[in-house]
């Protein structure tokens, strides 16, 4: 399609027509997801829930880069349409698009959009070295994305089959599961992901960055120019992206640090946009390349020496190894525009073969970069179009020099059939009558032996036997020497010195030529010779034959009288002749009384003579077809032709994938009914609201900077048992150390048990207590403050703990507090005790470290006051894990 | 010629089977005996093998290239077996076969040209001299040899019946022989191949081959 510029300006309609239905229904569904992604948690009803975790700019991050995402592929499809480049840029795209849903609380949603975001890594491989033809080449791009695609399916599977009900999130009211889970298990999780994220940035990434640098090495500057965003943008995001992923999976404290300071947000946020920004940069600088045609007119319109076009167009199109080449007239074949024949590449992905026509006749065809067309499809149509004159012009002036080619390649052919006929009689001369003589001699001779009588007229006869097998063999040799066929050059031309009644010095390398230019340089020789033996009156001759850049120089040169005059004998003349049809040179330089220069010069390799082909009055369609469709076959082997964005069949498919999906989630429950929370403290940050059941252990040791979570043996939905075990990494305030841990002491009622234990935490300062009610409840309100002596920021906050017996202990928090405060419920004994944490200093629900810390030790405490009777410490078990 | 008590047994080689059989009939009229004729190189090694005559007569062109298929298979008998004389015969006055021949080993080799296998007397005389392992270079080749033009020429320096004597030598003839020719005194003859051999700077030697080898080096150097 790309590949057939026609300059009829009605097919060209027809040809370029873009499928704005098509893009529409694209960009449509495209932009839907993009929108949904992006827009969603803003006009979300739980819009307060996302935007502590996920802040504005990265939102609209999400948008802008969904939103430039969108442009390329819509740029793509306009100037390829059905081009492979714009599938692959869907498919990333949306695999992109797809991953961002996850922010959408909905079970199914966030499932399916968690597996192909995995999957859609493999896609961004694969786009990066297809790109810009859309297609793989050799075998080291697609073990690359092979594997790109392995490690993308390998991490979907990970996702699928581990993630359990520890990742579920959002839980306000529900909580959204992975609702393709079949064996929920972090530590196997953790371990895969680990493994997969390192094989990803040390082995995958390294590899797609050598992939991207060997195609910039290969690349024409056409093709460069067009790789450059990649090869800037893609390398900066993929190592970016490598330091920052390690960094988090290692815990390498100074790079979560940087990344998770400000400037390093912004890098993590505005690198990945490198890469849709270049690709955009290159569709719409095509536009660009539409000012050299305007030149290229100009440039047309002063005119255009003859031959000269090639370079023309070549400044154009910005391809110096653009290739011109036009229909022979023989009609057969191609020769470019000084008429000599000339091949077009056949399965060559790294040319492409446009045809200029006009109503049907081929003006002439390009060979180019195919960059040219992945850059601006349309580039080589508008410069074929505006050179159309001068692509007449050159076409009529390489019609002429090549009959004029074919007139001396036809000369050649004389000669060489001349020289065949002179081989062949001399063969004849030889095998049939000299043999014959010569037999007919011997037998004479014992003839003559055996009678005596006959003798003279015998001897007469044998004589006359003699001179004419003699003549016969002096004919032979002077047709064709055979000792050239047969010793070559050297051995022919020492052969006739040695019959020169001159003394000739022979410089000759012993070597083989092409026996057309073997017997020329021998003729030539003889000639030359004769001529020294009866005209020149020379004492010595000297006969060289050397090589000299692709020719074959050979000087006959002797010290005689000279004044020899090259167009009086016609024996030179024919020597002349015979060479200019080999595109040889015969010189004669002969002064009177300074001796004679011949010097004869021919190419060592003749050219290849083209056979006459049968004229015809249309060039060979079915030749060119098979050019023009190379690339096709090439690429994709064995497999019905290649499948198109655009083709019905896919949107078809596309759309009842999507309304699949669609009715699927709708069907599917949005979250599951709130199911028994593991205790995650670190995740404050998210979901305010916690439930922490009766039966669940949480504790702290003050020796270690981490809280241990521990849930007892259970069941998930599946009905697999499960025992899971968190870490979470709490604060590493110097004042944690000091505090003792809670004592095992006598019964005590919660609030005064409690309160002592707070007490009796050395950074935490009770200021006030207040017993009240809520809702009718008793309440008691401790006003306190973290920090204290312990050079911690000092941070006055007030804590209030109510009984809640309200059929969700989360409805009620909500109820009286509004989602803007953190709320722990935690559940003892069959009753729920609501607990509330204000952060005074912040005066926000934002729970800072100090807070969180204290917040564990408070449920510690609860817990740990209200257990019917003091069981052995669970700490052994944790630790031994 | 008488022909000798034990007869020369000879195999012949050419593919032109007008020439062999009349050259075949030629030397069974000279009293030699052909014990086996061939038209190309196999056949004629497998003949050597099987006959072992004294004496192999050689067409240079022979099949398949028509090139010089009867100089390599001289060489091969004369490899295999040393023996076994080889005349080669040419059409073609070309002195670069006929030195190449007889350049490593000149003794019991021989090269004529066609022409000359017409005087019955020049063919039978060849046989038989190679056949006893000396050696034979047509007259031709010689004079070619002799009448290349050379600058400043030790040659010229010769004298007319020196040069006469030098073809000879270069023919393969002994002092001897060359005396009978010339009907000179065979003393005369040593005379003159001493002056001529000093003429020219060669090591003078009274081996008929190495004589032969010295002198075709020196006309064709």
């Amino acid at each position: 399609m790309s590949e057939h510029a026609a300059i009829a300006p009605a097919a060209t309609v027809t040809e370029r027509r873009l499928p704005v239905g098509r893009m529409v229904l694209i960009g449509g569904s495209y932009l839907a997801i993009v929108i949904a992604a992006a827009i969603y948690p803003f006009v979300s009803p739980l819009s307060e829930v996302w935007r502590a975790p996920v802040s504005a700019i990265e939102k609209g991050d999400e948008a802008v880069s969904g939103l430039l995402w969108l442009a390329v592929l819509l740029a793509t499809i306009a100037r390829q349409p059905g081009g492979r480049l714009g599938t692959l840029i869907f498919v990333a795209g949306m695999s992109q698009r797809i991953g961002a849903l996850q922010y959408i609380p909905h079970s199914f949603v966030w499932s399916l959009a968690r597996v192909i975001e995995n999957v859609g890594v493999g896609v961004f491989a694969h786009l990066i070295l297809a790109f810009p033809t859309g297609l793989l080449r050799g075998r080291f791009d697609r073990s690359v994305v092979g594997l790109a695609y392995a490690l993308g399916a390998a991490w979907a599977a990970n996702e699928l089959l581990f993630v359990g009900d520890w990742f579920r999130i959002g839980c306000n009211p529900d909580c959204v599961q992975n609702v393709f889970v079949i064996l929920p298990d972090e530590q196997l999780y953790n371990w895969f992901r680990n493994v997969i994220t390192v094989a990803f940035c040390l082995v995958e990434l390294p590899l797609l960055i050598v992939g991207l640098w060997r195609h910039w090495r290969a690349a024409a500057p056409a093709a460069r120019r067009t790789l450059l965003p990649l090869v800037v943008g893609v390398p900066l995001w993929l190592a970016v992206a490598i330091v920052e992923v390690l960094s988090r999976e290692l815990d390498f404290a100074p790079g979560v640090a940087f990344f998770d300071s400000p400037s390093g947000r912004a890098i993590h946020l505005i690198v990945p946009l490198v890469f849709p920004a270049g690709l955009l940069l290159v569709i719409l600088r095509a536009r660009m390349s539409r000012g050299r045609v305007a030149s290229l007119v100009v440039e047309l319109g002063r005119g255009v020496p003859v031959g000269g076009l090639r370079d023309v167009l070549a400044r154009a199109l910005d391809d110096q190894s653009l290739q011109l080449a036009f229909a022979a007239p023989s009609g057969s074949g191609f020769v470019d525009a000084a008429g000599q024949p000339t091949e077009l590449p056949v399965n060559d992905p790294s040319r492409t073969v446009t045809r200029l026509e006009r109503d049907d006749e081929l003006l002439g065809v390009l060979v180019h970069d195919p960059a040219i067309d992945t850059e601006d499809p349309g580039l080589v149509e508008a410069v074929g179009n505006a050179a159309r004159m001068a692509l007449e012009n050159e076409r009529l002036a390489a019609e002429v020099r090549a009959q004029l080619e074919e007139v001396r390649a036809s000369r050649a052919r004389i000669v060489e059939a001349a020289d065949a006929e002179r081989r062949r009689v001399e063969r004849d001369l030889h095998d049939g009558a000299q043999q014959r003589l010569v037999a007919l001699a011997l037998r004479l001779e014992v003839a003559k032996k055996s009678t005596p009588g006959a003798s003279e007229l015998l001897d007469q006869t044998t004589d006359e036997l003699q001179t004419a097998i003699g003549e016969v063999r002096g004919l032979a040799r002077g047709v064709h020497p055979t000792i050239l066929t047969e010793a070559g050059l050297r051995a022919a031309v020492e052969a006739l010195a040695e019959r020169t009644p001159v003394a000739v010095a022979v410089d000759i390398p012993e070597r083989h030529f092409d026996p057309q230019i073997e017997a020329t340089a021998y003729f030539v020789v003889a000639e030359a010779l004769t001529n020294v033996a009866r005209y020149a009156e020379a004492s010595q001759a000297q006969v060289t034959a050397a090589e000299d850049d692709g020719r074959l120089v050979v000087s006959v040169v002797d010290d005689g009288k000279g004044g020899a005059d090259p167009t009086a004998g016609s024996g030179l003349r024919g020597l002349a002749d015979r060479l200019a049809a080999l595109d040889g040179q015969l010189t004669v330089s002969s002064p009177d009384g300074g001796g004679t220069l011949i010097r004869a010069e021919l190419p060592i390799r003749p050219r290849e003579a083209p056979l006459a082909g049968t004229p015809s009055g249309s060039p060979d369609l079915f030749g060119l077809a098979r050019v023009r469709a190379v690339p096709e076959v090439r690429v994709v082997p064995g497999r019905p032709g290649r499948v198109r964005l655009s083709s019905p069949l896919v949107l078809i498919a596309i759309v009842a994938i999507t309304i699949a999906a669609v009715a699927f989630a709708a069907a599917w429950p949005a979250t599951q009914p709130s199911a028994p929370f593991n205790g995650r403290a670190d995740t404050f940050m998210r979901p305010f609201v916690y439930q922490v059941p009766a039966g669940m252990d949480i504790r702290l040791y003050p020796d270690s900077e981490r809280l241990h979570v521990l849930s007892p043996p259970g069941r998930d939905r599946n009905g697999i048992s499960i025992w899971a075990v968190d870490e979470v990494l709490v604060d590493t305030c110097p004042w944690k150390a000091s505090d003792p841990p809670p004592a095992v002491g006598p019964r005590e009622p919660r609030v005064e048990g409690l309160l002592a234990y707070l007490n009796s935490v050395n950074s935490l300062k009770v200021d006030e207590i207040e017993r009240s009610t809520i809702d009718g409840f008793p309440a008691v309100r401790v006003d306190l403050s973290v920090g204290g002596d312990t050079g911690c920021p000092r941070d006055p906050g007030r804590l209030i703990l109510w009984r809640d017996t309200s059929p969700s202990g989360e409805d009620a928090a909500m109820q009286v507090f509004g989602n803007r405060v953190p709320v722990i419920l935690v559940d003892v004994d069959g009753e729920t005790i609501a607990m509330e944490i204000w952060s005074g200093a912040n005066d926000d629900p934002i729970i800072f470290d100090p807070w969180i810390a204290t917040a564990n030790r408070i449920i510690d405490s609860i817990r740990f006051f209200h257990r019917p009777s003091a069981s052995p410490s669970p700490a052994s078990s944790i630790r031994n894990r | 010629m008488n022909a000798p008590k034990d007869r020369i047994r000879i195999v012949l080689a050419d593919d032109a089977v007008l020439l062999r059989e009349a050259l075949a009939a030629a030397l069974a009229a000279e009293g030699f005996e052909v014990v086996g004729q061939a038209d190309d190189v196999p056949g004629l090694l497998a003949l050597v093998e099987r006959e072992r005559p004294d004496l192999a007569v050689v067409d240079v062109r022979m099949p398949p290239t028509n090139t010089t298929e009867g100089l390599e298979a001289a060489r091969r008998i004369r490899a295999q077996h040393p023996t076994i004389g080889i005349l080669v015969l040419s059409q073609y006055v070309e002195t670069r076969y006929a030195v190449d021949l007889i350049r490593d080993d000149p003794a019991g080799v021989g090269y004529l040209l066609k022409q000359r296998v017409m005087k019955l007397d020049d063919l039978s005389d060849a046989v038989r001299r190679v056949a006893a392992g000396g050696s034979v270079i047509d007259p031709e080749v010689v004079a070619v040899l002799l009448g290349r033009r050379r600058r400043h020429s030790p040659l010229d320096e010769l004298t007319a019946r020196e040069r006469e004597i030098l073809g000879l030598m270069a023919e393969g003839r002994s002092n001897a022989a060359i005396a009978e020719r010339l009907t000179l005194e065979v003393r005369t003859v040593e005379g003159h191949v001493r002056t001529i051999f000093s003429k020219l700077g060669l090591e003078p030697t009274t081996e008929d081959h190495r004589r032969v080898l010295a002198v075709l080096a020196y006309l064709r150097g």
